[in-house]
Parts: C-alpha cells; structure tokens; sequence
C-alpha cells in the first residue's frame, strides 16, 4: 500500500455519512464571551438593561438631562499600570462587586452584583472602560457584554450623536437586535470625551434590567478621572527576569463576602503590548510572565487549568510546561494563599523561581506595597 | 451581536465543514470530533482579535485544532489511555468489513501524534516543514512519524498474506 492508496482511503473515510453536527456556533460565541470575561478577567465592558425597558425614554433622556460637572482631568497619552487614575463615584444599588483593570493602553471599571456562586466572581454587569489621550476606542478592548439577540431583527449596531457631556463628544451606540426589542433601536454603549481627546466607554449588561439612559448618563456624570491612587499588590517579586515591564495590573473584589478577591500582575518583554493574562496568544507572543494571588477562600477546586498534578514545598499544586515556551504553576495554601505564576518564552523553571522570590504580605491591604516588582 | 461577532459567524460557517471532517480524521469519532470543534472555536473566539488578521485563517484554525486535540490526548481522561510506541496487533480484521471502516480502526490504532501527522501530510496536503509548524517539532521528526504511522497503517490494513508475501 503506497501514500497514494492511503491518502484515498483517509479521504473517503471523510465522506462516509456524517451524524448530524452538535456544533454550535452561537454557543461558541457566548462561551468565548464568557472566556474573556471570567478566565482572562478579560477586559471590560459592562452593560445593562432589559431590551424591553430600554427604549421607551430614550430620547426624553438624551435631550432633558440636567447637565452636571464631573471633573475632568486631562491624562497623560499612557497609563501607568500601577496608578488607578478613575473611579465609579455612583453605580446602581446592590453592585458591591468591582473589578479594576489597568493597563497601559486603557484602564477599566467594572461592578456587579454578587452572584452567589462560591469559586467564581461576579459577572460583570456594569463597566466603563477609559482610554488615554489620543488612543482610539479599542472595541476588542472594551468588551461586548453577551446578550441575547433577535434572528428576525437587522444585525449591526449604529452610532448616534447626543448632547455633550462635560460639553466634549458625545455618542450613544445602538442595536436593534436585542432579544424583546421589537427591533426598535436600544442604546447598547454610550461613549464620551471624559477629558480633550480622552474617550470613555460605558456598557450596561442588557440582561441586568438597569439599562436606560439615564442609568448610563449617571454613572458617566459621577465618574471620578484624574486621581492618582496607587496600585498596592499582597506581595513583592524579587525575581522576574530582566528586560520585563509592569503592563498591566488587575484587582477582583468581592465587598460582599469580603474573603473573595484576586489581585495579578502582568509584565511583558513589550512594554506597550497586550497582556497575555497568562495565555499567549500564539508564537509571536513576546515573554511574558503573569502573578496571581487569592486567597485559599476563593479557589476553584475544579480550575480551568487542570487538576493538581504535584507538590511544590509540600503545597499540593498544579504543574504543566508545553512545547511553545509556556510553563504555568499554581501552588494552594502558601501562607493562606493560592499563587498562580505563568511564564512564556522565559525559560525553564521560571515560575518556580518567581515563586521562590515570592514575597507575600498577608490580607489586611494596609500592609500591601505599591511596589510589588523589585 | 456585534459586527466582529457577524464576521466571526460567517468565517465559522465556511470554514466548519472541513474542519469537522479534519477533527473525525484526528479522533475517528464523530461525537468527539464536534466536541473538538467547538472547543477550538470557542478558543478562537476568545482570540478572535489575532486571529482575523492572520495571513490564512484555515490554517490558523487548523493548527488550533490539532493542538487542542494533542492537548487533550495529554490532559484529562484521555490521558489514562496508553499511547504506545509500536501499534499492538490487530485483530484480524473481517474481509467483508468496509474499507471505510478499517481505516477508521487503523487511525484509532496509531498514537495520537502520528495519527495527527497523517492527518495533516494526506489530508490536509501539508508539506514537512507546514506540517512541522504545526506539530511544533522539527522536519525530521515529522518525517519519522510519518514513516512511523504510514508503517502501523500498512501493519494493520494489510492482510496478513500480503505482509508475509511482502517480507
């Protein structure tokens, strides 16, 4: 038998009748929506709003609010990821949850209500995500908040102008699609100029039954802008390897159970690159490493990376190194911690060696330093 | 849903039928195979940013796909079933068995590894070095598993007269 034969018998063997297809397009979508969001604590984007009650007050919103003054601050052209320059100054009742994303490139806001669940954070239900002076809205940055659509509806969301807030651009985002819109346009995003050239994106998770315009005007006319309030991490590396920069910071907080929370950095080869959160994206993916720290209290006993495999100092952990460069270690109950360290393209065994530099700090955030790196 | 999530849908779309085919060839089941596609897109959703700009999103998927399979030849269950080095001996196979069938049979008979090999040298029609890319390996290694799998598939379609007559 030749490779001609077995090449014609591998084909064939594809065209013998198929069962019919479970795979889901649709599925992927919302799952990879979900991915973003939870396994990455991807970027930011938050919404809401039930499509039914959206519509109605729409354009008495636009044109009669009461023009407040939030105070805008002109920011620099690059955020510092180890400064939180923003904050929510008001979010609906019972969103006691938060999420503050702070890379170079932008910088996001998120809140939530508790969901209940005891491994997982809250879903994000409303965000606001900043970008620098002269950076373009970054829609993959900002991001689609799931929502159930209408088929029978036009797809593709619109853009519109409003009336100014702070007197700067200002844009409402609209679909049609949304599932019990009637295919009337709802306002899905509204973006603004919090200072000259500086634009923020506000997002309201339709499902959240909050999303109408004034909701959304209210959150962007109490967004505080131009703080400087440091970053502080529950540990201090004394190892990473050189040539790395600090590009990105990430801090989940569970205010309701006050136990929950997960704090990382990131540092990357490219100092104005894209964090990997600890997955790179594929071969050209510069080195990058990724620290998570949370307490034992919030990990996932069935976590996405795998089962523990290991023991690291008689902690039970999780080891696995694939042949791109990618090395990923999660160590449980160091010092009441879970530590969670991936490498890529930074050679063998660098995660341990970040672990064993690792200093913590303890839970109470008074002790935590500002100067985690160093 | 977005324009990202539109063009996302309508490359998906083109691209499902032979990716479908090519994850049955990688795991000869057809249930798995969907489970393997849709953990790919999933995948690729997530990465959708890079992925749109790559130079050819076929291959990009493609090589998703395989790894996600090897990927999960390492990790989970699937883990505890023995991969060996040399395929056991078949079982004779019955002569009124269709051919698509021993196929099927045959690339469930050779490691993962080889099986992927195979897969994406005569079915794909990758060259060595496309198919090295993929594997993450060098050419000679691709080329060794090639041989190596070719070999088990010869060892277990061919009658056994005709492997005796060949010796």
């Amino acid at each position: 038998m030749n490779e001609h034969e077995i090449k014609t018998l591998i084909t064939e063997m594809t065209q013998e009748p198929q069962p019919a297809s479970t795979i889901d397009v649709a599925r992927a979508v919302r799952n990879g929506h979900r991915a973003r969001r939870t396994r990455s604590l991807l970027q930011i984007g938050a919404v809401f709003a039930t499509a039914g009650l959206i519509v109605g007050g729409m354009s008495v919103m636009a044109t009669g609010r009461k023009a407040s003054a939030p105070v805008m601050t002109p920011t620099g052209a690059r955020f510092d990821p180890l400064v939180r320059s923003a904050d929510f100054g008001w979010v609906p009742k019972g969103m006691t949850e938060r999420s503050v994303y702070v890379g170079t490139r932008y910088m996001s806001l998120v809140a939530g209500t508790p969901n209940g669940r005891p491994y997982e954070f809250f879903f994000p239900q409303v965000g606001v995500t900043l970008f620098p002076v002269g950076q373009r809205i970054d829609s993959e940055v900002v991001t689609r908040m799931a929502r159930d659509i209408d088929n029978k509806c036009p797809h593709g969301d619109q853009v519109g102008d409003t009336p100014r807030i702070g007197g700067r651009p200002t844009q409402w985002v609209y679909a049609r699609d949304l599932a019990g819109s009637h295919c009337r346009s709802t306002p899905v995003e509204l973006r603004w100029q919090y200072a000259a050239g500086a634009w923020a994106v506000a997002k309201i998770e339709p499902d959240a039954g909050l999303a109408n315009q004034g909701v959304y005007l209210r959150i962007a006319d109490n967004l505080r802008v131009g703080e400087t309030a440091p970053v502080s991490k529950p540990f201090r590396l004394t190892y990473v390897p050189p040539g790395l920069h600090v590009i990105e910071t990430t801090d989940d907080r569970s205010f309701s159970t006050g136990v929950k929370w997960r704090t990382s950095l990131d540092l990357s080869a490219d100092a104005d690159g894209p964090p990997t959160r600890g997955y790179p994206d594929d071969k050209h993916t510069p080195m990058s490493i990724r620290v998570e720290v949370s307490p034992v209290a919030a990990v996932d006993p069935a976590d996405e990376d795998g089962p523990l495999n290991t023991t690291v100092d008689g902690h039970p952990a999780f080891w696995k190194k694939s042949g791109d460069g990618w090395e990923a270690l999660r160590v449980i109950g160091v010092h009441g911690f879970q530590v969670r360290i991936n490498a890529f393209k930074a050679g063998n065994g660098v995660p341990l060696r970040v672990l064993r530099g690792l200093r913590l700090l303890g839970p109470d955030r008074a002790a935590w330093t500002t100067r985690p790196v160093g | 849903m977005s324009r990202a999530d539109d063009e996302y849908t309508a490359r998906i779309q083109e691209l499902l039928p032979r990716l479908r085919r090519t994850a049955y060839l990688l795991c000869a089941d057809w249930h798995r195979a969907d489970d393997l596609v849709q953990a790919t897109i999933t995948r690729l959703y997530v990465k959708w940013r890079r992925a749109r700009a790559a130079d050819n999103l076929d291959a990009y998927v493609r090589t998703m796909l395989v790894r996600q399979f090897l990927g999960e030849q390492r990790t989970g269950w699937r883990s505890r079933v023995s991969v060996v080095e040399r395929t056991p001996e078949p079982v004779a196979a019955a002569s009124d068995v269709d051919a698509g069938l021993d196929v099927r049979r045959a690339l469930t008979a050779v490691p993962a590894r080889q099986r992927a090999t195979l897969v994406l040298r005569f079915y794909c029609d990758l060259t060595v070095d496309q198919t090295a890319e993929i594997l993450g390996c060098s050419s000679g290694n691709v080329k060794s598993q090639t041989s190596r799998g070719l070999a088990a598939l010869r060892r277990i379609l061919e009658p056994a007269s005709v492997r005796e007559e060949g010796a």
